[in-house]
């Protein structure tokens, strides 16, 4: 969300995003604004999803809006004025005066993003910034960002918001993130929660939490990448088997719709994908918060790298495979919402995700570079013909079969659970 | 050999590859069908969503007010706007009118009316082109007063 309004605050789509001046706006005004973008529906409201049955639907998105849009209510009475950096503009604000909202991302786009270590980096920084003078002093720009962080993400959100997800039932940010993770995905995070003891975001989840996701997530990599390097096949057998592929969607929308039911997730989803993209917007680009931080990267840089050299600053290092996480986050983002919307269920229709079939084959270049990325970030090899998933017999020397006989079960590693807490530079803290 | 035996030559031979591919010249088997080109288009518009925001989406309708029976607009409705709708803010379509129908009275884009318009809870509309495919939305202000006059204001 935040990224995309940087984009919409720059001259034109052609400049880059303009963070500076985001980082500027008042965080009421984005607070409010939140509040609008929320209202407009995102994917409830996106052609191709505003029929579908699972995942954000307009019952959701109404049931937790502010009421009155129209003639003045409460809700066009409380206008965010989001439009020039600074100032309080005529509504309607950027991004909602639009036809169509704006969708924000998948949950998984989140996951993936703190995976990074980049929460816990930032806020180091910005407590340093705030409780002493450890990091050099900044322009006015850093300062505007620090206070925005702050209020927006490190204190309790204001009364009623709709990211307000924090209370006294559940005060802790990080383990209300992580339990939103475990619930959908049956995934922790790759690096212990700073400072929490033990694992409490698996307390009184019941036992509806997605443990198969990841297994089934990694076999269908799997079995699209087999049909990838099948598809112009012409002679010999061919194990692709689009039906396979297609249960396999099938089975992930299922299990999404199942922790979705009555809009359950949606308010925890909608406000740790704005706060991931708050974080990731810092690293996008070489803004004057970077800059400050001496963490520019030049133009040919990437959000890695940036996180990289600020996580220096604090004494901190990130872990290494942020750079290919940064990128499946956007990737895996729009997949996941097409699979939970169902739209890969039939096998015609999972062709898309392997076949060539038009000059400019999106999907099937998405989930491409999506399966090299995964492999590279979790090390699992995911285009060895002898690779099995966890949970399966091992591979034998044998000629292996293409799909396994029956789905994946669960069998997901944890986080570990030691206690690490961020120093003040003295030591590297390794996330 | 010339520019245009050179490409009747590769016709041909591409002609015979699907031949033996697939059994058959005539249709092209490796191209998507229709639903499927629809589902590829709405994830790039998806995912181009997602990164720019909605800037490419469907078309704001100008001012629109609402009242029993009447809708006007400070712009005339594109010639492309078949039908329009009202729907509630849980997206539930409250009506549903023709275009042409709702102005044959007024002989205006700009104004519609139809006895099938009605306030409700009608917070939202979207106007439809022939095919169906949403073009445009719009946010009314409600009267329960429709206009003395048929202008559009």
């Amino acid at each position: 969300m935040f990224r995309t309004l940087a984009r919409l605050l720059a001259p034109s789509p052609l400049d880059p995003p303009n963070a500076d001046g985001l980082f500027t706006i008042h965080p009421l005004q984005l607070s409010r604004w939140l509040e609008e973008g929320w209202a407009q529906g995102g994917a409830a409201d996106w052609p191709g999803f505003d029929t579908s049955p699972t995942g954000i639907t307009p019952d959701t998105v109404s049931r937790f809006q502010l009421p009155g849009e129209l003639n003045g209510g409460l809700l066009a009475a409380l206008r965010s004025g989001v439009g020039v950096p600074g100032v309080f503009s005529d509504p309607p604000a950027l991004g909602t005066g639009t036809a169509l909202a704006l969708p924000w991302d998948h949950l998984i786009y989140a996951y993936l993003v703190e995976s990074t270590g980049i929460v816990e980096i930032l806020r180091e920084v910005v407590r340093r910034y705030v409780v002493g003078e450890t990091l050099e002093a900044a322009s006015d720009v850093t300062y505007s960002w620090v206070r925005g962080t702050e209020e927006l993400f490190f204190r309790d959100p204001p009364l009623f918001a709709i990211n307000g997800t924090v209370s006294a039932l559940r005060p802790d940010q990080v383990v209300n993130r992580r339990n939103a993770y475990w619930r959908m995905f049956g995934m922790d995070l790759p690096h212990p929660a700073a400072g929490v003891e033990g694992q409490p975001w698996k307390t009184d989840v019941g036992a509806a939490s997605n443990l198969r996701f990841g297994e089934v997530w990694v076999e269908l990599l799997r079995q699209v990448w087999l049909a990838f390097i099948n598809d112009t096949n012409a002679v010999g057998t061919n194990p692709t088997d689009a039906g396979y592929i297609a249960y396999l969607c099938q089975t992930l929308s299922e299990m999404m719709a199942m922790r979705r039911r009555v809009g359950m997730l949606a308010r925890e989803e909608f406000g740790h994908v704005v706060t991931m993209s708050w974080f990731h917007l810092l690293v996008d680009t070489d803004n004057a918060v970077v800059r400050d931080l001496q963490a520019s990267t030049g133009a040919t840089g990437n959000p890695a790298d940036r996180l990289a050299r600020i996580a220096q600053r604090v004494g901190i290092t990130p872990p290494r495979r942020a750079r290919e996480l940064f990128e499946l986050a956007d990737l895996v983002s729009p997949v996941l919402m097409f699979i939970e919307a169902g739209r890969f269920n039939d096998s015609s229709d999972a062709e898309l995700l392997f076949r060539a079939g038009s000059a400019d084959p999106i999907v099937r270049e998405t989930m491409n570079r999506i399966i090299d990325l995964w492999q590279s970030a979790t090390g699992q090899s995911l285009k060895d013909a002898a690779f099995r998933v966890a949970g399966s017999p091992s591979a034998s020397p044998a000629p292996p079969s293409a799909q396994p006989v029956r789905l994946p079960s669960a069998g997901l590693t944890t986080a570990p659970e030691a206690v690490k807490t961020t120093t003040n530079g003295s030591a590297p803290v390794r996330l | 050999m010339n520019d245009s035996q050179s490409s009747e030559l590769a016709e041909a031979i591409e002609k015979l590859t699907k031949f033996l591919r697939h059994g058959s010249q005539f249709p092209d088997p490796d191209r998507f069908s229709s639903e499927q080109q629809k589902i590829q288009r709405d994830f790039r518009a998806l995912q181009r969503g997602l990164r720019f925001g909605n800037a490419d989406g469907p078309g704001l309708m100008a001012d629109p007010v609402l009242s029993p029976g009447d809708l006007t607009f400070r712009l005339p409705l594109p010639a492309a706007a078949v039908t329009i709708g009202g729907y509630t803010r849980q997206r539930k379509k409250v009506w549903k009118v023709t275009v042409a129908a709702a102005t044959s009275s007024t002989q205006n884009r700009a104004h519609l009316r139809h006895p099938d318009i009605v306030t409700g809870d009608v917070v939202r509309l979207r106007a439809f082109d022939a095919e169906g495919r949403w073009i445009l939305i719009g946010y009314p202000v409600v009267r329960e007063t429709p206009p003395v006059t048929g202008k559009a204001h």
